[in-house]
């Protein structure tokens, strides 16, 4: 029996030592910390891993970047639990603002959503406009043809408002003749990712942000190709905002101001605009900044003034 | 089959060169998942010894209560942690969202009533002559709890082994506590679920086999415990 | 001698169910008190109550002159102690086993050893000290189990059948080691049994517990011979009971005459007559006895002994041992059967 215990011991022990070895990582001079709250779609392409390692190296400052769906970054964001809110939803945004939660909004990236589906199109909508292709898909959806699919998000992600707002200027109301209007209608709830494999799987048309498309494409052979990619309501703007200093005096508005007019500096639009070259052979984000004025329509948001830090 | 074959030979690959990300995470969910459990066991056991050792009026009621919350779904549990902990929560003030320790308190409520269940059962699995016995020797009761607690430590320590089990495999509530942050609050299940939606398949299947090989390494400890036990009684 | 025990009025319900009706009774200082009963008479309930195991539904319990509180519970208690049916050892060596209930009243390491020691010899089982306690026979088991009680001296035991699941060997060291311990150190015993010959081996008083009640308390040769009523009589193994009656003087049943009753009104009467107290011959029997003529029904050997049933205006059951009878019984013989008329207790 005591035998046995010594054993067992020894397990725990080894045990021990395996967890102080994982979680001490090495460590220069206590880096300060900022937390970020941002959606899965930009997070799931990776670029804000590599913003983090950058950022960490160079300027100190240990980037927290937990990723959720939109409405629930946008909830831990009005909670105070992060200190910089990343996210792409401009509808969102401005009552973020509007209620006095966000300042310092600036917009750092964009890129276009994208209508993807099955190579043989067997609704016929390459070419059409975003509102075009959806209303044929709704049609043929509503007349039970065989094979035609539309995969949504469903979860009021960034991607989620983007096509409702497509589905609105092409004439219908959503949650009336839309949501649950038949079996061609079908929503995960799910992450990018995840609705984009589902979308594979079914054979569906989706609307999806480019990068996280591309990323799919490239690591696991989704077999779904672009089908429809212009049009003024596939913009995909992406913008940073300070959590107020007026509704939670305690976070950490020192590095979000460093952080915010890092991101909209040369280096930080450069970092940006190389991101996903080498390994897609083409840019996932485009740098606000390549704009000649971003406060024009469809953008609307200011990318070149230096934000100040913010006070109570 | 390729894709699967791949991945396969890909996470092999990711474990064998001790990835320096990957055992960063394995790392981290064991010291999780452990300091989880064993601050469980502290709280759970001694409840569960109250609850067996003394009568009293819905003890029933109580028992079942607990043998409920053994299926407690663990986003519900990440959920009341999060409003707990929140900035704005009743806890806030204690900056505990988005760190391990918050997922360690996750994972204590997640599993503290499946060992205060287990360590009922255990209990009651004794004859009634032993709990009368320790009284008749004049135990207090916190000696005579001890003592039968003692007597169950088979059966109790593979309660643990199972909590353990359950913290460690869990996702929901270290998800929405921990935040899923790289180098901070990542864990094994949590990184699996990125790493699927990333489409990072390869990656998921690596930190699958790590997951599975924790689980077996402990299962195969409890059962080596219990067929030791089992042996010594045959003797 | 006073009375160590006293109880008046002390009953246990579970729900609605009175498993132990209010009973008053005591027990003096140096006394073995023998209840016997058959299994669920509520003998166990009865001496967890008495060793504050249990907590009493109604009545009040005195022990040592002092009232059984929720305040005294613990002092009292120190000063007692009680043995299962179940052989209870924990999981540990003997010699730890015997040890608890000395650790528990925080009796030091070193006077731990020594008594634990003592006692071991004093069982001549000292080499039985470091052995784990799953390695014990039943009757090993038992005896360690006496032994941890002993070791903390009580003044008074409370036996709860301790010998029911022990083969005669073990039972009869263990009655030996029960003897003793209230012979040399004066202890007051009581212990349940539903086996009368244990009862009256070791008894000074017997109490008869019947459906969670003293039927009868007194001598164990009272309790055997003069038996309070049938169930009794039943339980302390009368084999021939007969609802018969007095006439002019003489108690009768079936047409046969089974002794006088002079001082008994004539009216209805619970003849009782052991089966052991019969004789049974081929030929008539001397006189001195009741002798009457009949015929065998029944005859089969249990052990030793042959139980026959003879039909003689009644059924008798008659029980002799096997090699003192000389002759063998078959079905259908005529046969005689006699008893002493002292041997008839009426009721």
């Amino acid at each position: 029996m005591k035998k046995v215990l010594r054993v067992f011991g020894v397990f725990l022990i080894l045990l021990a030592v395996i967890c102080a070895a994982g979680c001490v990582s090495p460590q220069q001079q206590e880096p300060t910390q900022l937390k970020i709250a941002t959606t899965t779609s930009l997070y799931d392409t990776g670029l804000l891993d590599a913003v983090q390692d950058y950022y960490l190296e160079n300027y100190n400052v240990d980037l927290l970047i937990t990723s959720q769906g939109t409405g629930k970054a946008i909830a831990s964001a009005k909670n105070g639990d992060v200190d910089v809110l990343l996210v792409h939803s401009p509808s969102q945004e401005a009552a973020f603002i509007d209620e006095g939660y966000g300042v310092n909004h600036r917009g750092i990236a964009y890129n276009y959503f994208i209508i993807v589906g099955p190579a043989d199109d067997p609704a016929g909508i390459a070419g059409m406009t975003p509102e075009e292709g959806v209303a044929k898909l709704k049609e043929l959806g509503d007349a039970g043809t065989e094979g035609i699919i539309f995969v949504s998000r469903g979860d009021n992600s960034g991607t989620h408002s983007a096509e409702k707002n497509i589905w609105k200027s092409a004439g219908f109301n959503y949650t009336a003749q839309i949501t649950g209007s038949g079996p061609w209608y079908k929503e995960t709830g799910a992450g990018m990712g995840d609705s984009l494999t589902t979308s594979g799987q079914l054979g569906a048309y989706i609307l999806t942000d480019e990068a996280t498309y591309l990323t799919y494409k490239k690591n696991n052979n989704l077999p779904l190709e672009v089908i429809i990619d212009e049009g003024a309501s596939l913009l995909n703007r992406y913008s940073i905002m300070t959590i107020s200093p007026a509704k939670y005096p305690d976070t950490n508005v020192k590095d979000a101001t460093d952080f915010t007019n890092w991101l909209i500096s040369e280096e930080g639009q450069n970092f940006i605009g190389a991101y996903g070259v080498e390994v897609y052979g083409k840019p996932l984000f485009t740098p606000m900044s390549t704009l000649k004025d971003s406060t024009l329509p469809p953008f609307n948001i200011d990318c070149k003034t230096p934000v100040v830090m913010p006070t109570a | 089959m390729g894709e699967i074959t791949d991945g396969f030979l890909e996470a092999i690959t990711l474990i064998i060169t001790l990835n320096p990300e990957i055992m960063e995470i394995a790392g981290r969910s064991l010291y999780v998942s452990s300091l989880a459990t064993i601050a469980a066991a502290l709280i759970a056991i001694p409840i569960g010894a109250v609850i067996y050792y003394y009568d009293f009026r819905g003890k029933r009621t109580v028992i079942n209560i607990v043998q409920t919350l053994y299926a407690l779904p663990t986003v519900i549990v990440g959920l009341l942690v999060y409003l707990l902990v929140s900035n704005s929560g009743p806890l806030g003030s204690l900056k505990l969202l988005y760190t391990t320790n918050a997922m360690i308190i996750a994972q204590v409520i997640l599993v503290s009533p499946l060992i205060v269940g287990l360590v009922i059962a255990a209990l009651s699995g004794l004859d009634k002559e032993m709990k009368y016995t320790t009284m008749a020797l004049n135990a207090r009761a916190y000696r005579a709890m001890l003592t039968l607690v003692r007597e169950t430590k088979f059966a109790i320590l593979s309660a643990v082994v199972l909590a353990f089990g359950r913290a460690i495999a869990e996702v929901g509530a270290v998800m929405m506590v921990g935040g899923n942050i790289r180098h901070f609050t990542r864990t094994l299940t949590t990184a699996i679920t990125l790493n699927t939606s990333m489409g990072e398949f390869s990656t998921s299947i690596a930190l699958g086999i790590i997951l599975l090989t924790i689980a077996l390494v402990v299962n195969f400890g409890v059962n080596f415990f219990q067929h030791y036990n089992g042996r010594m009684k045959d003797d | 001698m006073t009375d160590i025990i006293s109880v008046s009025g002390l009953s246990k319900s579970y729900g609605k169910k009175e498993i132990v009706h209010p009973l008053n009774f005591s027990v003096k200082k140096g006394e073995i008190l023998v209840i016997i009963g058959p299994s669920g008479a509520g003998k166990s309930t009865l001496l967890r109550m008495l060793d504050i195991i249990e907590p009493a539904s109604k009545g009040e319990i005195t022990l040592f002159g002092e009232k059984v509180t929720k305040h005294s519970a613990h002092d009292l208690r120190n000063r007692m102690g009680m043995l299962f049916q179940k052989t209870v050892l924990f999981d540990r060596t003997v010699e730890e086993n015997i040890a608890l209930g000395l650790s528990y009243r925080n009796v030091s390491r070193e006077e731990r050893q020594k008594r634990v020691k003592t006692i071991l010899e004093e069982m001549e089982m000292s080499e039985y000290a470091r052995r784990s306690s799953r390695t014990l026979s039943g009757g090993e088991g038992q005896r360690i189990s006496f032994a941890r009680v002993l070791v903390t001296k009580p003044e008074i035991l409370f036996l709860d059948e301790p010998t029911a699941n022990l083969d005669p060997g073990a039972t009869r060291l263990l009655e030996e080691m029960i003897l003793h311990e209230n012979r040399v150190n004066k202890t007051t015993i009581v212990i349940t049994t539903h086996d009368q010959a244990q009862g009256q081996r070791l008894a000074d008083r017997v109490a008869v517990m019947i459906d969670g009640t003293f039927v009868q308390v007194g001598p164990a040769d009272e309790v055997f011979y003069h038996p309070a009523n049938e169930s009794v009589a039943t339980f302390v193994g009368v084999q021939n009971i007969f609802t018969g009656v007095v006439r002019n003087g003489n108690a009768v049943f079936g047409g046969v005459v089974f002794c006088p009753a002079p001082r008994i009104p004539d009216g209805i009467v619970q003849i009782m007559l052991r089966a052991e107290d019969i004789s049974l011959s081929k030929r008539e029997i001397d006189a001195g006895h009741i002798s009457v003529q009949g015929r065998v029904i029944t005859s089969e050997r249990s052990g030793a002994f042959l139980h026959i049933t003879v039909e003689a205006g009644c059924i008798f059951t008659v029980v002799c041992p096997f090699r003192q009878t000389g002759d063998t019984y078959v079905s259908g013989d005529r046969v005689w059967i006699g008893w002493r008329t002292d041997a008839v207790h009426l009721v």
